[in-house]
């Protein structure tokens, strides 16, 4: 149970977070969306039990970078939304270029052991970040195929996260994790409940950013 | 060999990030600098062989907040530079209670990771809590010594000292608080020696930077003003040819 208690308090603190860096600045909002992903490829290695079935530990920051892209894109508009996306993806190739370079340096005596941990945790980011690249331009003309043509937006949705969530497991993690469907489904399922149990949250977070003051900068 | 080849292509990425976001615009300068702040306390930890000596991982990313932070400063706003720094200080502390509250869940049966991340994560608050400290002084002490230099001598000389003096603030503190008690003093001492040498190095190539960000706005200036000369030049034409044909 303590793992469920955690995640849901990190998700909700996560996207309080996003609400005060989006009312900072879209400097701030960018760097918080970045880090997020970026957390999301450090901590994927782990799996913990939520709900009775086996996750990743970077579940949590995926469903929040989401919160944080749509309240930039309510705040700053669909441009700077999609800014945002480039962004953040510029800062996930220098997170795997700087990461591998810090994987193959030879450590010092007495460094060994947590070189070896620094390299098994950031080992997968190059993979991933490539799966993300793949899984996020297909799911996007999946989605908007679909918008277009059944004019369903929870159908488009879905069905885009469904496949989005399908390639990042058999590209990013597959000889990684025992049972990739499995993971699968549990990834939806958590998509799905956090982002219906956060948007009371996230409707707060919007009307009280509706009311902030719009800082100067260049979105 | 192999890390010092490493080490110079690493500087040169981080550097080269920096000038890039720079020419992209302060939002991305912005999150540059505070992603490298949060780099440079994750890959802190590692240890580096160079030479006979120990280096270590997280230091040339201090730099390159350092360049950040001085690009904001000179070409945004003082006043924004000043909250850059308030929000990396930030972004460390969210880091840190994030890769806490990682550790505090718990792995799945057949999980072999979790000791993996203790490694790494468990030093992350005394690292984030030594790296504040020092950061926090040495990059107010950088933007306080550049704002009082910069009114006796010349920009680019206030910027080089200013930036060598904080680099040094922050190399002694965030060294010995990090890692006494942890690895041999003698090799902190080498950290803290081989730090000076790639922050003095950096110290020169941010200069350098400085410079082609003066010349790169120069050239846009004059371009922006020859359109512009341009422009008036046909509207001023056609307006003739307008008036002469009526």
């Amino acid at each position: 149970m303590i793992n469920e208690i955690l995640f849901i308090a990190e998700a909700a603190a996560l996207v309080i977070c996003a609400r005060f860096a989006v009312a900072h600045s879209f400097g701030a909002s960018v760097a918080w969306a970045s880090m997020q992903l970026i957390l999301a490829n450090l901590c994927i290695r782990k799996t913990i039990e939520l709900f009775g079935a086996t996750a990743t530990g970077g579940e949590v920051f995926i469903v929040s970078s989401m919160c944080t892209f749509s309240l930039i894109q309510d705040f700053y508009g669909v441009a700077a939304a999609r800014k945002t996306i480039i962004y953040c993806f510029f800062s996930q190739v220098l997170f795997a270029l700087l990461g591998y370079i810090h994987g193959i340096y030879i450590p010092a005596s007495g460094s060994e052991e947590i070189s070896t941990a620094l390299s098994f945790v950031i080992a997968l980011a190059p993979r991933l970040l490539v799966a993300s690249l793949i899984a996020y331009f297909v799911s996007e003309r999946i989605h908007l195929f679909l918008l277009q043509h059944t004019g369903n937006r929870f159908v488009a949705l879905f069905c885009g996260q469904l496949v989005d969530t399908s390639i990042m497991t058999f590209l990013g993690l597959w000889g990684t994790i025992a049972n990739p469907y499995e993971l699968i489904l549990v990834c939806m399922a958590i998509k799905t409940l956090m982002l219906i149990a956060v948007t009371p949250l996230l409707v707060l977070m919007r009307r009280s950013l509706s009311v902030s003051v719009l800082p100067e900068e260049d979105v | 060999m192999q890390n010092e080849l490493l080490f110079i292509i690493h500087i040169t990425m981080v550097l080269l990030g920096a000038v890039v976001a720079g020419l992209s615009g302060a939002v991305a300068l912005r999150g540059l600098v505070i992603l490298y702040a949060v780099f440079a306390n994750l890959f802190v930890v590692k240890t580096l062989a160079m030479g006979p000596l120990t280096a270590c991982g997280g230091g040339m990313y201090m730099v390159g907040v350092g360049v950040g932070l001085l690009l904001l400063e000179r070409y945004q706003s003082p006043r924004y530079a000043t909250e850059t720094v308030r929000l990396t200080i930030a972004a460390s502390l969210l880091f840190c209670l994030i890769t806490g509250l990682h550790l505090l869940f718990v792995a799945a049966p057949g999980d072999f990771s979790q000791i993996s991340y203790e490694l790494l994560f468990g030093r992350m608050p005394r690292v984030t809590i030594v790296s504040l400290l020092a950061h926090g002084i040495s990059q107010y002490g950088t933007l306080i010594t550049y704002r009082f230099l910069a009114r006796f001598f010349s920009q680019r000389s206030a910027h080089n000292t200013a930036l060598w003096s904080g680099q040094i603030l922050d190399t002694l503190l965030f060294f010995t608080g990090s890692f006494w008690g942890i690895v041999p003093q003698s090799q902190i001492i080498e950290m803290i020696a081989i730090s000076f040498c790639v922050k003095t190095s950096m110290v020169v190539i941010s200069s350098i930077i400085i410079a082609f960000f003066e010349w790169y706005r120069a050239h846009r200036a004059h371009l922006q003003e020859q359109e512009e000369r341009l422009g008036s030049h046909f509207a001023h034409k056609s307006e003739h040819e307008n008036s002469e044909g009526l």
